[in-house]
């Protein structure tokens, strides 16, 4: 992940309570470690509940999120870029889509045995695993949702996005091409087109993981500064 | 937050996986298609012109950058 940011972004929030809270938690703090058991915690919890997890599955996700965050030192890459809530929450929902997707795995290695030696079976699964890319189930998930989005975006919005922020084409030159409309308009065909990849984003997350229930602060998040952290790989 | 830092945002997420998706990379374009975007930035286009190039750039993001050094240069 890049740590160069666009210059516009320069001026974006920084949590910086919820920045020294992880500081604290990271140097061993008790106090930081009590307020993380009690409010942190059982946060994990409600949205692994919320996503379908069993007790059981709650027990080995929630094991999963809390070693993913300390172990891995997955809380030292916390920015502040957003809040600390959404990032362990949205680890939380990572950790999970991967716990379903190597359980789906290993329902598949049991059927394969069934039809051949149980060698063979197992060679098809480290060779599966070999060959899947280093991408957790929700960076994938928002990767497609994204990309899904914005092919149905209008071309001409897409268009003035793009040349705008990507390319830092002034708004009157916009106007110009564009026969002349008034700046208001062109401000107005960007934030119609946000919109509707906002919209069309979260209704391809919420058709593909009916439970998930990210936000789009949480998505956006997610998909920024802290995004390595978050939708890295969960497990070995 | 704002429409601006969150596409900024999703952009550079995408940018992850591909540079040419999101239009960043330069890659100039075909003389037939060069010629159409330099009327297109002379102003010389009517509405549906404009919307065939714009379903043209959609495909091909890596061409926005082309379409976007002549419309700093005519400026």
């Amino acid at each position: 992940m890049s740590s160069e940011m666009p210059s516009n972004l320069g001026a974006k929030s920084f949590h910086a309570a919820d920045f020294e809270f992880a500081q604290d938690l990271l140097a061993g703090d008790e106090d930081a470690w009590r307020r993380f058991h009690e409010e942190f915690v059982p946060a994990i919890v409600q949205r692994l509940r919320g996503m379908g997890a069993s007790d059981a599955d709650v027990d080995e996700v929630r094991g999963l999120v809390i070693e993913r965050l300390w172990t891995r030192q997955k809380l030292a890459s916390y920015t502040g870029s957003g809040p600390l809530m959404g990032f362990v929450r949205t680890t939380a929902s990572n950790a999970w889509l991967e716990y379903l997707r190597k359980h789906h795995r290993e329902v598949n290695a049991s059927a394969l045995e069934g039809e051949d030696g149980e060698g063979q079976a197992m060679d098809r699964i480290v060779g599966g695993i070999s060959e899947a890319p280093q991408e957790s189930p929700l960076a994938k998930l928002l990767r497609d949702a994204l990309k899904f989005a914005m092919a149905r975006t209008d071309a001409e919005a897409l268009l003035i996005l793009r040349l705008s922020l990507l390319q830092d084409v002034k708004q009157r030159d916009l106007c110009d091409l564009w026969g002349g409309v008034h700046e208001g308009t062109i401000s107005a065909k960007k934030k119609q087109a946000m919109k509707q990849i906002r919209d069309d984003t979260l209704a391809f997350v919420a058709e593909r993981e009916p439970t998930l229930n990210i936000t789009w602060q949480e998505l956006l998040e997610a998909c920024g500064e802290d995004a390595e952290a978050i939708l890295g790989p969960t497990g070995e | 937050m704002n429409d601006d830092q969150d596409f900024l945002i999703l952009t550079r997420y995408l940018e992850q996986f591909s540079p040419d998706v999101e239009g960043r990379a330069m890659e100039s374009p075909p003389p037939e298609i060069a010629a159409r975007l330099d009327r297109f930035t002379s102003g010389g286009v009517d509405a549906s012109e404009r919307s065939n190039l714009a379903l043209l750039l959609k495909e091909h993001p890596e061409w926005v950058r082309y379409l976007a050094c002549k419309i700093k240069q005519r400026g």
